[in-house]
Formats: structure tokens, sequence, C-alpha cells
């Protein structure tokens, strides 16, 4: 079933090719686009890092960033990459609406000025 | 913000808490279950151990997420996994140290994660959670790839497979305890 997801939000015939396989194909087998994902997700986490550090994050997020990123590097070797979609794509999609939904926070938020609201 | 769009702080607040529930809960582990199963199929095939080590994952990652003290939950697990694997080395001795390698340091890890749970709880020092909750997990990756990019793909893969499944699925646990009762800020959209 999982696999049918994948082969079905993909659209990728590379990686719908590996679904067919058997297990070792999946698992070890090089797709270019999973490279390219893996490699973006390893500069995502990188610059998260950074963020962290600079916003003050606590260690924790900088734990969480440093073994992300270190997945993602791993990955280059290649491995998993018939699953890279799914782990370092789609499930990063909610993460796109909390990064929205933060600049509504009192604190950390965008600041919009009363007369602004009023008017 | 929040005063100034009202209705689109609620769409992202909803649209973030479906999308996080449907992808990192509900299909995260569906996912893990199929490559847990390919993980270990490297090592030859036997549906039992897989199904009492994708078990194990889920089990674990369940009880730390629900709550910090899960030691009783895994070593229930860690009876079941190594009874059947008495079972399985009676019938195919030969490929029982290359299959069960990798499950063996991950359940190693995961008695760490416990014992690093309980100092946690009794010293309330922050840096028991933090090594509990990442720097295992960061060991565990380092070894993924230094022995899967060495000669030894088969302890990497299943490796790889633990931390993955089991990384993922519990901070998605602790992502979706927190949001839904340790952050009244964030669930209050909701209301």
């Amino acid at each position: 079933m999982g696999q049918g997801i994948l082969s079905l939000v993909t659209n990728d015939n590379e990686l719908a090719r590996l679904v067919g396989y058997g297990s070792s194909a999946r698992v070890y087998l090089f797709s270019g686009r999973s490279q390219r994902l893996c490699v973006l997700q390893l500069c995502f986490q990188a610059k998260n890092f950074i963020d962290t550090l600079v916003h003050g994050d606590g260690i924790i997020f900088a734990f969480h960033h440093v073994a992300t990123g270190a997945l993602a590097y791993f990955a280059l070797a290649p491995y998993l990459h018939l699953y890279a979609p799914f782990f370092f794509g789609i499930s990063e999609i909610s993460t796109l609406f909390i990064a929205i939904l933060v600049n509504f926070d009192d604190q950390q938020g965008i600041k919009v000025s009363r007369s602004l609201i009023t008017n | 913000m929040a005063e100034r769009f009202p209705i689109t702080m609620t769409v992202c607040g909803g649209t973030f808490a479906v999308l996080f529930i449907l992808f990192r809960v509900i299909v995260w582990p569906l996912v893990g279950l199929h490559f847990w199963r390919d993980g270990l199929a490297q090592f030859g095939y036997s549906g039992r151990v897989q199904v009492a080590g994708m078990a194990f994952v889920i089990g674990g990652s369940t009880t730390s997420g629900v709550a910090p003290m899960h030691s009783p939950a895994v070593v229930g697990l860690f009876l079941v996994v190594k009874k059947l694997r008495a079972r399985s080395r009676y019938h195919n001795p030969k490929v029982k140290t290359v299959r069960y390698s990798g499950l063996g340091i991950g359940i190693a890890l995961e008695f760490g994660r416990g014992v690093l749970g309980v100092c946690a709880i009794i010293t309330n020092r922050r840096v028991f959670w933090v090594f509990k909750y990442f720097f295992l997990e960061l060991i565990a990756s380092v070894l993924v790839g230094r022995i899967h990019m060495g000669n030894n793909k088969d302890k990497g893969c299943a490796l790889c497979t633990y931390h993955l499944s089991h990384t993922s699925t519990s901070i998605s646990i602790f992502g979706l305890r927190d949001f839904a009762f340790s952050k009244p800020n964030a669930t209050a959209f909701l209301k």
C-alpha cells in the first residue's frame, strides 16, 4: 500500500519502475530525482541548523537538524531512494503551513500596528 | 497578524493539522512498514520476524511518544523478538547472525534510550533528555552510514531501517502529543 501511494504521488517513471522490482532493487538502486531530493534536504537541514543557532531555538532542535541532515547525507550512497519522495518531500508539506502559521504568533510573528487593524 | 487575518490563520492552522495527521501519523507507519520489510528481506525472508520487528518499532515509538518511560513495553517486545529469533535459528542457522545483528543493535539503542529516560526522570536534568531523544539517534545515523558505505550492507540496511522508522514515528507522535495537549497556543484556532 505504501509503495502504491508513492508511485501515485511521485509521478516519477523511474521510481514507479522500482516498485515492481525486488526488495534489493528498492533498497539500493539509484534514482536521479531522489538523489536531487536528498541533496536539497541536506541543504535545507544545514540552513535550518544555522537558523536554529542564530535565533536560539535550543540545542534539541540543533540535534534534530543534524540527525536529519545526516540521514539525507547517508541516503546519497544511494540508499532507499524509492522512499525518499515521501520522507524527504511529501511529509514536509505540513511544514509549509506551520511556517506560515508562526507569522501569526504574538511574540515571534509579524507585528501589525493597531491603526491597520482598526482600519 | 492574528487579529488582522483571523481566517487566514485558522485556514493555515487547520490545513497544518490535517496534513500533519494524514502524512506523519497515518501514512508514515504504512510506508515505514514497507521499507522495514525491504530492509529485512535483504537477509532472507522470515515473515514472523519481520512482523515482530515492525511491532517492536511501532510499539517502542508509540510508548515513547505517550510516556517517557517505556522500558516495560520494550522489554516485552524484546522477549517476543528473542523467542522468534530462537525459532528461526533452529530452522536456518546460517543466516541468523547477519539477519539479527541490525535488530540487536536497534534493541541496544532502545535500551539505552530507556536508561537515559530513567536518569532524566530521577535527576530532572535536561542533558539526559537531549541524549535520550537525539544523541542515540545521531549515533545510529553515523553507524548506519559507516556500515552501509562499507562492505556490510546488511547491517547498515537494518540499522537505517530501524533508525528511520523509529525516529520518525517517535517524533511524529511527540509532535502530535505536543500539538494536542501541551501547547494551548497551537490549538487555540481549533477551539
